[in-house]
């Protein structure tokens, strides 16, 4: 298998998620208005993965629904590669009762059941938080799955860092900038943040996938993503609804998500095996 | 075992335990749908002053500490209060649920590790070889398979095409019944579990099988049985068994996803139904047993692991 195929197909699945409405406007297809007369199409010329429920075709469906997972991963894996980076610095460089009480926070939240924890969390009505008319918005169900995922999961990024920062903490160039009197905010931006990006990196691609994972199982218990706005999870929703007649809806979006997910393992894999070739225990 | 290294191990579990608690139990206070308001809605005759007067029967007019103290007073002599949803005590409604996740979980891990022992072992005999990156490859795809997935598909297959067994999971106390019930969501979690087992196994036993005490069996004739069997495996068993008792919170997640796809009567679905049903008592009493069971496994997990190697001794002098 070529090294860059799990990059490359990341990226076109991201370019053709994001042309969705281009591509729904030249095939003149409808991707978020009911058409009644034409419910559970198979597949044709017209309709290459065939049409849904209310008559949607499935595959420019797959599309938006890719933007809203792929904007999830994408947005959820930076907002918690940046709380974990800066928690592991934080606990590595400081060391002692910071790095006790940050490491028993990280360990507390890794042992806590994460699922029960997001499906009470994404229960939550963000109304009586008193954001106003913010919380009405259709695209508030995206944010919030957002800001939930990503407080649940920046731990594997802190712990990573943590290690690394412990490490480059001891070495020569940190030392020395120490001994020239650099201050400690300074000597973790411009010394240890440089030469952890790259094991932040790995766990970030695996961190993302597991978003993808987490971010589809709400969405298909129905407290993710809200429809209409279509997402890989809510799909399957539907799907499981209709399986006895059309057990064919339940593949693709499930197929999306293996494939999506399985390309960032790969991609956290490859680069793992880059920043350390004799890494053992590779994914 | 030191017994202050326990005692301190079991205050910090008490201590996250109740920091968890309180944590929910603001938390709950952000859901939608007050009591108050539901019986509001439901009754015409309901004026602002019957709401105020129930807030104050109920305790529900008191600032966030004192209305948590009081509920943390009677949990703690056992009254987890009612539930909504079932009209029934908290703990009548948990406990058959809670047995009936158990059975799940513990069918499903027997089947995991039945098929992990000898996969992952194999693996890291053949380091390397065409086996080994067969298993890998099958590691990798296990960890991006969503359970949920997995679950519809098993029902697309075996019951909505094949029609051998039925897709949802009810019990209702035949055991013929029960067995074929069970079958597709023991094998959706068996399945989704096994990746990460076969996974942790390998590289245990790969280190295991690199250190020198093998290279010396080896060379005074020990057979190639009793090297990975006695020698490797009993050294890469602590590691393992660890993991799978801090992976708990974990095991409770995936039994919640299949649970939903199932309609199985387990704990995760009692607390997905409790959560729309908005019997919010209800999903913060369940979340506080599943943490429990969280953090008692973690605590025993440091015991085990002392116990299974010698090696390991938590602060205490020998």
């Amino acid at each position: 298998m070529s090294r860059y195929l799990p990059l490359t197909f990341l990226l076109a699945l991201l370019a053709l998620c994001f042309s969705a409405g281009a591509i729904e406007s030249a095939l003149s297809l409808t991707g978020n208005e009911a058409d009644l007369g034409s419910r559970f199409l198979s597949p044709s010329s017209a309709h290459f993965l065939g049409t849904d429920e209310l008559g949607r075709d499935v595959l420019i469906r797959l599309l938006y629904g890719g933007q809203v997972s792929l904007l999830v991963a994408i947005s959820a894996g930076l907002v918690a590669a940046s709380i974990g980076t800066t928690i592991g610095m934080a606990a590595g460089y400081a060391g002692g009762k910071w790095d006790a009480l940050l490491m028993r926070l990280t360990d507390m939240l890794i042992s806590l059941p994460a699922l029960p924890l997001l499906i009470i969390l994404s229960a939550l009505d963000i109304g009586k938080l008193g954001l106003g008319n913010f919380a009405n918005a259709p695209s508030a169900s995206l944010y919030k799955i957002v800001t939930i995922i990503s407080l649940l999961s920046w731990t594997t990024v802190a712990r990573l860092a943590r290690a690394r920062t412990l490490t480059l903490k001891e070495m020569d160039f940190v030392r020395a900038a120490r001994a020239l009197g650099m201050t400690g905010f300074k000597i973790v931006l411009r010394h240890i943040f440089p030469n952890l990006l790259g094991t932040v990196v790995v766990a970030t691609a695996l961190t993302a996938g597991n978003i993808i994972l987490v971010e589809s199982v709400l969405s298909f218990l129905g407290l993710g993503i809200q429809p209409p706005l279509p997402s890989w999870g809510n799909m399957l929703t539907n799907a499981q609804k209709t399986i006895w007649e059309h057990a064919r809806l339940t593949v693709y979006p499930g197929a999306m998500i293996f494939v999506t997910v399985l390309a960032f393992n790969f991609l956290g894999d490859r680069l793992q095996h880059k920043l350390d070739p004799k890494a053992k225990n590779r994914i | 075992m030191n017994p202050a290294f326990a005692l301190n191990r079991l205050l910090q579990a008490l201590l996250t335990l109740l920091a968890v608690s309180f944590l929910v139990y603001t938390l709950i206070g952000l859901m939608p749908g007050d009591p108050i308001d539901l019986m509001a809605a439901g009754n015409p005759h309901f004026t602002p002053e019957d709401a105020a007067r129930l807030r104050a029967l109920y305790g529900l007019d008191q600032p966030l500490p004192v209305r948590y103290s009081r509920w943390l007073m009677a949990a703690l002599q056992g009254d987890l209060g009612y539930s909504r949803l079932y009209n029934m005590p908290v703990l009548e409604v948990l406990w058959p649920r809670f047995v009936n996740t158990g059975l799940l979980l513990g069918i499903s891990l027997i089947i995991t590790i039945a098929f992990a022992l000898p996969m992952g072992v194999h693996a890291a005999r053949h380091m390397g070889s065409w086996s080994d990156r067969a298993i890998n490859l099958f590691c990798l795809a296990g960890i991006s398979l969503p359970h949920f997935w997995l679950g519809i598909l098993l029902i697309s297959l075996f019951a909505v095409t094949l029609g051998w067994l039925p897709a949802g999971a009810s019990l209702d106390g035949e055991f013929i019944d029960d067995v074929r019930a069970m079958t597709l969501p023991v094998a959706t979690l068996a399945v989704s579990g096994l990746a990460v087992y076969v996974r942790h196994l390998r590289a245990a036993m790969v280190d295991a099988l690199g250190a020198d005490h093998i290279r010396t069996a080896r060379a005074k004739g020990c057979s190639t049985r009793r090297t990975v069997w006695n020698h490797a495996f009993k050294n890469a068993l602590p590691p393992v068994l660890t993991i799978l008792m801090l992976d708990l919170g974990t095991l409770f997640s995936g039994a919640l996803t299949v649970e939903a796809v199932f309609g199985f009567p387990g704990m995760g679905k009692l607390m997905f139904d409790a959560v729309m049903g908005n019997d919010y008592n209800l999903a913060l009493c369940g979340f506080l047993i599943l943490t429990f069971f969280v953090l008692l496994a973690n605590f025993m997990a440091d015991f085990l692991y002392a116990a299974l190697d010698p090696r390991v001794s938590y602060g205490g002098q020998r």
